[in-house]
């Protein structure tokens, strides 16, 4: 009971905050107690060491690369100081480990906008047009069947096609091709548009 | 280079504390170079309080950088009437806690050191700042709980005071004083244990 005042008498002496009155009782029960002696040496040596201690301080082994090591997160980040105050760091740090991975180079996230709205361009027009010829083809021969003029080249042609074509639902597969060629030429554009508008984004921070 | 040289370190604080808020607005207005400085000014005291903490280089390293990281992307939350280091050290603490916690040391029992400290220690006289002594404050620190430990780190390394330890911990300053006290306590029993071992060593020799 006694021991446990004179400890925190002991403690406020260490911070320097012993009023004269404490400090008298601090030392009548130093006086009285052996105990309170011992814990007080104890007290004062454990002191010194932190104290000695305290004053070694230990620097980062290499300070220089340790801020450009800090930089070149805070630069991978690609944050905006401000303009995302919801964002959580933890976030950010996977996203900026995603921008640094390795990019498949025909992936549409490796080309540049305008080289791929072109090649996305070419891929829907070169698709539909070679859908429209093969539609032009399949339908005239429909109309020429049945005629006794000498069979032409392209009616030959069109009749070798149209052999082919029994077997297959030319239509259908036409119709497909084409839906599938505007959707990716869209797709394609799409990102392409999306890529430019983030370039323009990031050229502005 | 000034005509003042004999400025009090007071003037020269007060210029330190505008400059540090140059160095934040500039980087709150996107320059990443003013943040730079800031790294330079602070790093030091950052990655000594997460050494004392962790008691290991490299996860000192990695919990400095993110203390720098998280001050970055929170700078907006910053209030400039608090002192730009101890929000970095509230930061830092925060994040040793949490490293702690996640690495869960298995708490030495004070016996088993004591024991295992018995001989060839140096006398109170010789602890200077020799190599005995550090790894003597390291195995004490590391005897003492993630809380009372942050306390002792930020009053005896960082040099705060009890009002600013308890801004970088959360805590109200009588908590700071309780939490100090007692990790006082637990390094004096130590102390005495080992003296108690040392005693009955040599009387053993004797």
């Amino acid at each position: 009971m006694r021991c446990q005042e004179c400890f925190e008498l002991m403690s406020l002496k260490l911070d320097n905050q012993l009023t004269p009155e404490q400090a008298d009782k601090l030392d009548k029960l130093l006086r009285a107690c052996p105990h309170c002696v011992r814990l007080w040496i104890a007290l004062g040596e454990g002191e010194q060491i932190l104290q000695d201690e305290g004053r070694v301080q230990v620097a980062p082994p290499d300070p220089d690369a340790f801020t450009t090591t800090v930089m070149r997160r805070v630069a991978a980040q690609n944050y905006v100081l401000g303009a995302h105050p919801e964002r959580h760091p933890r976030i950010l740090e996977a996203a900026s480990h995603r921008a640094r991975m390795p990019k498949f180079p025909w992936s549409p996230g490796a080309m540049r906008p305008q080289v791929m709205a072109w090649a996305s361009a070419t891929i829907a027009a070169s698709l539909a047009i070679a859908a429209v010829t093969w539609l032009w083809l399949t339908s005239t021969l429909n109309t020429r069947m049945g005629n006794d003029a000498p069979p032409t080249r392209l009616a030959l042609l069109q009749r070798a096609i149209t052999d082919v074509g029994h077997t297959l639902n030319w239509q259908l597969l036409i119709g497909a091709l084409l839906l599938a060629a505007l959707l990716v030429g869209l797709w394609l554009m799409l990102v392409s548009i999306a890529r430019r508008r983030l370039g323009d984004w990031e050229a502005t921070e | 280079m000034t005509e003042n040289i004999g400025n009090d370190a007071g003037e020269g604080q007060a210029n330190a504390e505008a400059e540090e808020r140059t160095l934040i607005q500039r980087t709150l207005r996107g320059d990443q170079s003013a943040f730079a400085c800031l790294v330079d000014k602070f790093r030091n005291p950052i990655y000594n309080l997460c050494y004392r903490m962790l008691a290991s280089g490299g996860d000192a390293e990695d919990a400095a950088q993110e203390t720098f990281l998280r001050a970055y992307t929170q700078l907006h939350t910053y209030q400039a009437e608090r002192k730009f280091s101890t929000w970095l050290f509230a930061i830092a603490s925060h994040l040793c806690i949490d490293m702690l916690r996640r690495r869960r040391y298995p708490v030495q029992p004070l016996e088993s050191v004591a024991l295992w400290k018995q001989s060839n220690d140096p006398l109170p006289e010789d602890y200077a700042l020799s190599e005995e002594s550090s790894a003597e404050v390291r195995t004490l620190l590391k005897l003492l709980p993630e809380k009372y430990r942050l306390v002792v780190v930020l009053r005896y390394w960082q040099d705060l005071s009890y009002a600013e330890i308890a801004e970088a911990t959360d805590l109200s300053e009588s908590a700071v004083k309780t939490q100090l006290h007692r990790a006082r306590r637990m390094l004096a029993d130590y102390m005495m244990k080992r003296k108690e071992a040392q005693g009955h060593a040599v009387s053993r020799v004797l």
